[in-house]
């Protein structure tokens, strides 16, 4: 039977569609890496990215460049070419591109509390916050000694107000709970972009609820693995897994009781696509890491979205892909920059 | 004469000793050093490696800003914010006493470690007696350490494993300077040692 959402879609986001098509044509190749590789410097580095897609992005910034600078730059172009899209837009793919910035706004929420909870001037952190992630309260956040103070001063107004309905209690605010309130925050975030992308249906949901159940996954295994010899109990911890993934609930329960990596590496063997992930992970030298395979995976599922037409998930694979490379790039001009050219390679591909 | 003779044979002898140890002490220096550098190295790329792998970069910034004062102590931009005492709450070790530490205690000579002993009992003896009359004074002799707080935690509760292997790694850093200087150290009293034999040695001959 003839999809009619297909028909219609090019009425209302065809040229966005175009648009992010193009933008990730530019998204950097096998030759470009190879020239990057071979640079001496940070400014033989900016010379070759003036011959890609970046142009003279680096042309205003005095010498010597650092890698910060680099970071910062490339993080702006992003946000350039985000802003142009979602200005651009219309419903409901406004709410789509929204979503994706609840994430960076859980960040910059993260990074403002605990800033300011240890004294450092709000002046400071404010160009420390993703500009993806930004929003009108955000300078307005004052010192507040419990979430309950601080979700009825600044954040009940904001998209993420609803989110926090898990987070309200009286405790004080210290690096634990903060790590908490982190991570239940994405959870909820996650479930509720799932649940959105599950409503929109059609060739959306089919891109956009794989891509999120590999995020709930991987956060999954990354906060246990992370959590091991941290106060974390396992009770705190199996609270804040993503429901939304492949690992619910049977996985979740596993890893909730997991104790060392070789119990999660166990419970990552009861499923295909992570099993092959462990296997390929280690820590000596030449084995690629755990981040790297999920980085690889990641990659590899935003490819694919990029092979179905008239569906939002392009404009997601979109900003991952230029996060991905961002971090490519970064990590090539800090193995420059210390001169430890031998892990240089160690960039995941992307195209 | 044959008195002579055999002192210069000793004299002698113990020359090439020393040169043999001079020359194993700058091996274990120059190997010692690679490593260093090698930690250091694999510290800086870990650090770089975690940050990446955060995904998020927030994450890496550090909850204060501090800065290394002149007499090498680390201290808050702000001047009410006292680190120990602010992020002592994180460590979960607790206090520990002098002697279980691992720290590496320096090398004192006999006579002077009498010396101090002697000093540390007259003023004990000096404490018990002002006990005695009822002056309270403060125990001097009290040598558990504060609070040591585990840096880490600067960046967050669940940290990433490279940021771990980054900190493994600075931790290794720390044990080759100690080692380096002290072989600096060993290697300047070989050479002082050397320059006053060869004094020997002239005179002798």
């Amino acid at each position: 039977m003839m999809n009619y959402q297909d028909m219609y879609f090019n009425i209302d986001h065809g040229y966005l569609e175009g648009l992010v098509r193009g933008f990730k044509s530019g998204i950097l190749k096998k030759g470009d890496y190879l020239n990057l590789v071979q640079c001496e410097t940070l400014e033989d580095l900016k010379l070759h990215l003036q011959s890609t897609d970046y142009g003279n992005f680096l042309a205003n910034e005095p010498s010597p460049l650092s890698v910060s600078t680099i970071d910062d730059k490339l993080k702006e172009k992003l946000v350039i070419e985000f802003n142009h899209l979602r200005n651009h837009c219309l419903e409901p793919l406004a709410t789509f591109l929204d979503y994706i910035t609840y994430s960076y706004m859980i960040d910059n929420i993260i990074l403002l509390i605990t800033g300011t909870l240890r004294q450092r001037p709000i002046s400071e952190l404010i160009p420390k916050c993703h500009p993806l992630g930004s929003f009108e309260q955000m300078e307005a956040i004052h010192i507040a000694s419990t979430p309950a103070e601080l979700y009825n001063a600044v954040l009940v107004d904001t998209p993420l107000a609803p989110y926090f309905m898990d987070c309200i209690s009286e405790q004080d605010l210290d690096e634990l709970n903060i790590e908490i309130i982190r991570n239940t925050l994405y959870k909820a975030y996650l479930e509720d972009f799932h649940q959105f992308c599950q409503s929109l249906g059609g060739a959306t949901m089919e891109s956009m609820c794989e891509a999120l159940a590999f995020e709930a996954d991987r956060r999954a295994f990354i906060i246990t693995i992370n959590s091991f010899g941290t106060e974390l109990t396992k009770e705190d911890r199996a609270k804040l897994y993503p429901r939304c993934g492949k690992l619910y609930p049977d996985g979740l329960g596993l890893l909730g009781r997991a104790d060392d990596y070789d119990q999660v590496r166990g419970v990552a063997d009861s499923y295909a696509e992570y099993k092959e992930l462990f296997d390929g992970a280690g820590n000596n030298v030449g084995d690629k890491t755990l981040e790297d395979k999920f980085f690889e995976h990641e990659v590899k599922q935003m490819k694919n979205s990029f092979m179905m037409q008239f569906q939002f998930g392009v404009f997601y694979a979109y900003v991952k892909l230029k996060e991905q490379e961002n971090r490519n790039i970064v990590w090539i001009a800090e193995c420059v920059a210390q001169r430890h050219r031998a892990k240089i390679d160690s960039y995941i591909e992307i195209f | 004469m044959a008195e002579v003779e055999s002192n210069l044979q000793t004299v002698c002898e113990q020359l090439d000793n020393i040169v043999i140890q001079v020359f194993s002490t700058l091996s274990d220096l120059y190997a010692e050093q690679a490593r260093l550098e090698a930690s250091l190295k694999s510290g800086f790329l870990n650090m770089s490696r975690a940050s990446m792998d955060q995904c998020d970069e927030n994450n890496m910034s550090a909850v204060v800003k501090v800065k290394v004062t002149p007499e090498n102590q680390l201290k808050s931009y702000n001047p009410d914010l006292d680190i120990e005492s602010q992020f002592s709450d994180l460590d979960l070790e607790g206090k520990i006493p002098d002697t279980e530490s691992n720290l590496r205690k320096r090398n004192v000579r006999k006579p002077e470690r009498d010396y101090y002993e002697k000093k540390d009992s007259h003023i004990e003896e000096f404490i018990n007696k002002a006990g005695e009359n009822g002056v309270e004074l403060k125990d001097l002799s009290d040598k558990t350490r504060k609070k040591v707080f585990d840096p880490i935690k600067w960046f967050g509760v669940l940290v990433p494993t490279t940021l771990r292997q980054s900190q493994s790694d600075f931790k290794a850093t720390v044990d080759a300077v100690v080692t380096v200087a002290n072989l600096k150290i060993k290697l300047q009293e070989l050479q002082k040692e050397y320059k006053e034999l060869m004094l020997k040695k002239e005179e002798l001959s």
